[in-house]
């Protein structure tokens, strides 16, 4: 029988993030598997007491929560946190989710960044009582910048592998396998490419609103 | 005379974050310190939006104008700050969280290496003193490890650790004291 999956979608930014690309591909394979998706910006429900309401009950008839979201200082941002807290408040008792998956995207190159993340989101488990069914990173995550996967393709060719792997495993429902962390957490590229270019796209985009001068600025001293 | 800027992160009012607050107001204060005591719950503060305005657009101070620019200012601008906020599923609550993300432009956009790992320079030369205590009912075990090992990661430098809201007033003051020494306060 097909499981029902609810993504709610972790990063702070009103549209384009990489957490809603992430999100979408793993969505489109498990709808082509006979799977029922649904998608909630946690942003979003965090504006008004009916969408939050809203998001509550969707994760009550779901089977499955993904959380997608952007690591900010090392763990989930505020806006997670808080979702995670009336989670936990509206199902005291044990919560009716079967399981969660969290998909963490970064901005560093290295896939230890995101540990203390997926440890909160274990812990966050342990807390309402629902399975952790595992936790992928994505480094490097800049690079998808809010497009589709298929259209970034090449650079993205081991989180894809990654994410229909995934698939698979929560299809079959297992937990996601090492091999699909594996291929999701390695860097688009090496690691001192991607910082020196990046460092090119900070300036890049300094020179571009006038503030190239002003990049190293101390306003408050 | 030196600043300190107690910032009660706690999401609901509680009765021992009060007391921590207090009892740090009156320790530094006694000790000729300017201290100023802020409660996030009660100002303005939107989520940062993601959107690196900080680095690029008005490198240093976040686009959002709302009760964070003038905290982040007088954070920088103090010599100690002290984060007060519940322990969430080992992670800061959502307020100190909030105010946090908000401070992304003290770090400079750049990466670089250092120690095998990815990080970007501090925007300013000179950090403030930072201590950040979690207070937290009936501690779990992992969480309050995970929350010092998180803190530390957030703020590099900082003296972390985890009260547990049980313990009694004496406690709390000598390991308030241990803690001040640790961080660089004369005590
Ligand atoms: C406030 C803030 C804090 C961040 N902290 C981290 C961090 O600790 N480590 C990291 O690798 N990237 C960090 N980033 C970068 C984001 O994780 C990265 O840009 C990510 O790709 C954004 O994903 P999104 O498009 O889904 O929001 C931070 C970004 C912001 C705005």
């Amino acid at each position: 029988m097909s499981r029902s999956y609810t993504f709610l979608i972790g990063s702070p930014k009103p549209s384009g993030s990489t957490s809603e690309s992430l999100a979408d591909h793993l969505m489109g394979r498990l709808e082509s598997e006979g799977e029922r998706v649904s998608k909630v910006s946690v942003r979003k429900a965090l504006a008004s007491e009916e969408a939050m309401n809203d998001l509550l009950d969707r994760v009550q008839s779901s089977d499955v929560i993904v959380l997608c979201f952007p690591l900010y200082y090392y763990t989930l941002p505020a806006i997670c946190l808080e979702a995670m807290t009336l989670i936990r408040r509206r199902y005291s008792e044990k919560a009716p989710t079967q399981g969660l998956l969290a998909i963490v995207n970064q901005g560093f190159p290295e896939e230890s960044h995101a540990e203390q993340a997926l440890e909160s989101c274990r812990s966050f488990c342990d807390h309402v009582s629902i399975g952790y069914i595992g936790g992928l990173v994505m480094p490097a995550g800049g690079v998808v910048n809010g497009e589709p996967l298929m259209k970034v393709r090449g650079r993205v060719r081991s989180q894809i592998k990654g994410l229909n792997m995934a698939a698979m495993d929560l299809v079959n429902g297992d937990p996601i396998g090492s091999t699909a962390a594996k291929a999701m957490a390695r860097p688009p590229m090496s690691p001192w490419l991607y910082r020196i270019i990046a460092n090119r796209n900070w300036k890049r985009m300094a020179r571009k609103n006038g503030t190239m001068k002003q990049l190293k600025d101390r306003p408050y001293a | 005379m030196p600043k300190a800027l107690i910032l009660d992160g706690a999401d609901h009012k509680d009765p021992r974050v009060d007391y921590i607050g207090s009892l740090l107001e009156e320790i530094m204060a006694e000790r000729g310190w300017v201290v100023e005591s802020v409660t996030l719950r009660r100002l303005e503060l939107d989520s940062c939006r993601g959107c690196f305005g900080c680095w690029v657009k008005t490198p240093g101070e976040c686009v959002i104008k709302d009760d964070a620019i003038d905290l982040l200012r007088k954070q920088v601008t103090s010599d100690l700050v002290v984060d007060l906020t519940e322990v969430l599923f080992g992670s800061p609550s959502y307020h100190t969280k909030l105010f946090m993300e908000r401070g992304l432009g003290s770090a400079l956009p750049f990466m670089i290496k250092r120690k095998g790992m990815t990080q970007h320079p501090l925007r300013y030369e000179c950090e403030p003193m930072h201590l950040m205590i979690g207070v937290a009912r009936e501690i779990v075990q992992g969480d309050a490890e995970l929350f010092r090992r998180l803190a530390s990661r957030c703020c590099p430098g900082a003296v972390t650790e985890v009260i547990d809201s049980d313990a009694s007033d004496d406690k709390v003051k000598e390991l308030l004291l241990v803690l001040l020494n640790e961080v660089g306060v004369k005590v």
